[in-house]
């Protein structure tokens, strides 16, 4: 356990001196000032625009923060030799695994959290009241994130380019909000292909699960137990995910 | 990890999976079924989308295709979902005034389909200004005024728009008269007839556009002479063979088609028992 804590207290460390995570962030917080731009063009329901347009910059700012650090994560640390001076000390490969994540995760957690603020500051002085009930999609924008951030760490355990971890995951994010279309196509396609695309969809996770904006700005009800409903679904695969990792990084040999 | 644990690890996420997954999938129907009746302001659309409006309105009429095309969507649509489509249709069609599919869409899929019926016909007449030598617009607004708004006059208005496009089936110039002639607009089924006859090259058309002219000028003859013989009489005919029993003329004409005129009475009107050569179907 102490290895875990030691290389996610690196690695949170490393991910908030690194430029690329200030630079999202300024981005971010740039783009957040636009929404109350365009909110002005609306005559009306400007806290619904608001909300809408902040709660997707969180989630799209996110995401290029899961992306690109989950894939750098153990890419760098291969590409620069650091893995073997952290292997060689007795640190299980899973705990550095489980441990780079925890540390990727409490990254984008802190990026999640003060664009959160950002957001619900804006909203205090567009609105005139703390609009906490966003915290519900803030919830669910985090899991999905960290379910992203897993597959880009398990590609970062093998692949030899970033770029192309990146744009993999990046496929993998936009495949797991069609799943519907690819449902859809499977049964319109051929035997095989149809077969294929059934099984895709079977497989992969489904993140418009995690896509509660539209009832959360609209205040409609969400059962009770969605909540512990998507932790679930987000810890079964997260954890499948970060298992398969951890068997690559066990095959793997440093020199 | 030994094996046994690994496979362990490996069942409890499946477990965790399927677990969760039936309650978040009933979730996600809600969210999908809210999702087909939120749509933003389209004004708001096109000014977001300026510059890009085409591939906007073909990523809109992705979505159009996809909810009509899945089978479940139509068997579970409700008022709501549909007007979300029309709402959805219109829009493309706003976004990319010059894309045909829309229009057509409008025009064919709604008025069977849903209760949206008249609300389709705005769309169409925004299609004709953009599409001015499109035939197939006006003819479904024509189309949805006779079958679904019985309003023959406004479809037979339709239908001669329709075919006096470049490229539209000669049909559709028996039908304008036909519907104007079932409407009791005899004189402007009339004029368009004779407009027609005159810019028609191909004699075999001309000749069937002359032999309606003809019914058309019996019939406008037989109105007047019934008109000549309740200003007479006080009364109404109890048959057109009245008027040649009281002189107002020598003869009935002989119908062209092969039925004959008569005076009905309940309606006022003087009809041809073959309906411009095409008799009603059977019913």
């Amino acid at each position: 356990m102490r290895s875990i804590i030691a290389i996610f207290g690196g690695t949170l460390k490393e991910g908030v001196r690194s430029k690329l995570f200030w630079g999202i962030l300024v981005f971010a917080l740039l783009l957040f000032l636009s929404t109350m731009v365009v909110s002005e063009l609306s005559f009306a329901e400007k806290e619904k625009i608001i909300a809408d347009l902040g709660l997707s910059l969180i989630s799209a700012f996110g995401l290029i923060a899961a992306v690109i650090l989950g894939t750098d994560l153990i890419y760098r640390d291969i590409q620069n030799g650091t893995i073997q001076i952290i292997l060689a000390r007795p640190v299980k490969r899973w705990k550095y695994v489980a441990g780079k994540y925890l540390g990727l995760m409490a990254i984008i957690g802190v990026n999640l959290l003060l664009l959160s603020l950002m957001l619900l500051f804006v909203l205090l002085i567009y609105v005139g009241k703390p609009c906490i009930y966003l915290l519900r999609s803030l919830y669910t924008i985090f899991l999905e994130l960290s379910l992203i951030a897993s597959i880009g760490v398990f590609f970062s355990t093998f692949s030899t380019s970033q770029l192309l971890s990146s744009l993999v995951t990046l496929g993998l994010f936009i495949i797991g909000h069609s799943l519907d279309i690819l449902r859809m196509s499977a049964g319109k396609s051929g035997k095989f292909l149809g077969f294929l695309l059934k099984s895709l969809a079977v497989i992969f996770p489904d993140l418009d699960f995690y896509d509660i904006k539209i009832k959360v700005i609209h205040g409609l009800p969400l059962e009770s137990s969605y909540y512990s409903e998507i932790l679930l679904y987000t810890l079964g695969y997260v954890i499948f995910i970060l298992f398969l990792a951890s068997l690559i990084m066990e095959r793997r040999e440093f020199r | 990890m030994r094996k046994e644990g690994k496979i362990l690890l490996i069942l409890l996420c499946l477990f965790l999976i399927t677990l969760s997954k039936p309650g978040l999938l009933l979730e996600k129907e809600r969210a999908y079924q809210l999702k087909t009746r939120l749509l933003p302001r389209v004004d708001m659309i096109e000014l977001l989308a300026d510059g890009y409006k085409e591939a906007v309105a073909d990523y809109f009429w992705m979505r159009v295709t996809l909810y009509y095309g899945d089978e479940n969507w139509r068997k579970r649509a409700d008022d709501e979902d549909w007007g979300y489509l029309l709402k959805l249709t219109d829009l493309v069609a706003r976004l990319n005034p010059y894309f045909f599919m829309p229009y057509y869409f409008a025009g064919v899929v709604f008025p069977w389909e849903s209760n949206y019926k008249k609300e389709v016909i705005p769309i169409l007449e925004r299609g004709m200004k953009y599409l001015p030598d499109e035939w197939r617009i006006p003819f479904l607004i024509g189309f949805i005024y006779f079958y679904f708004l019985d309003s023959k006059k406004r479809a037979a208005y339709y239908i001669q728009l329709a075919s006096e496009k470049k490229d539209s089936p000669e049909y559709l110039i028996k039908l304008a008269a036909r519907l104007y002639y079932e409407a009791g607009e005899e004189e402007s089924a009339l004029l368009f007839l004779e407009q027609m006859e005159r810019s028609t090259s191909e004699p075999e058309l001309k000749k069937e556009i002359k032999r309606r002219i003809k019914v058309l000028k019996d019939i406008l003859f037989l109105k007047g002479a019934v008109q000549k013989y309740v200003e007479t009489t006080g009364k109404e005919p109890e048959d057109l063979e009245d008027l040649v029993r009281t002189g107002i003329i020598k003869e009935v004409p002989r119908e062209p088609y092969g039925g004959r005129y008569y005076y009905d009475r309940k309606d006022k009107r003087v009809k041809t028992s073959s309906e411009l050569g095409k008799r009603r179907k059977e019913k």
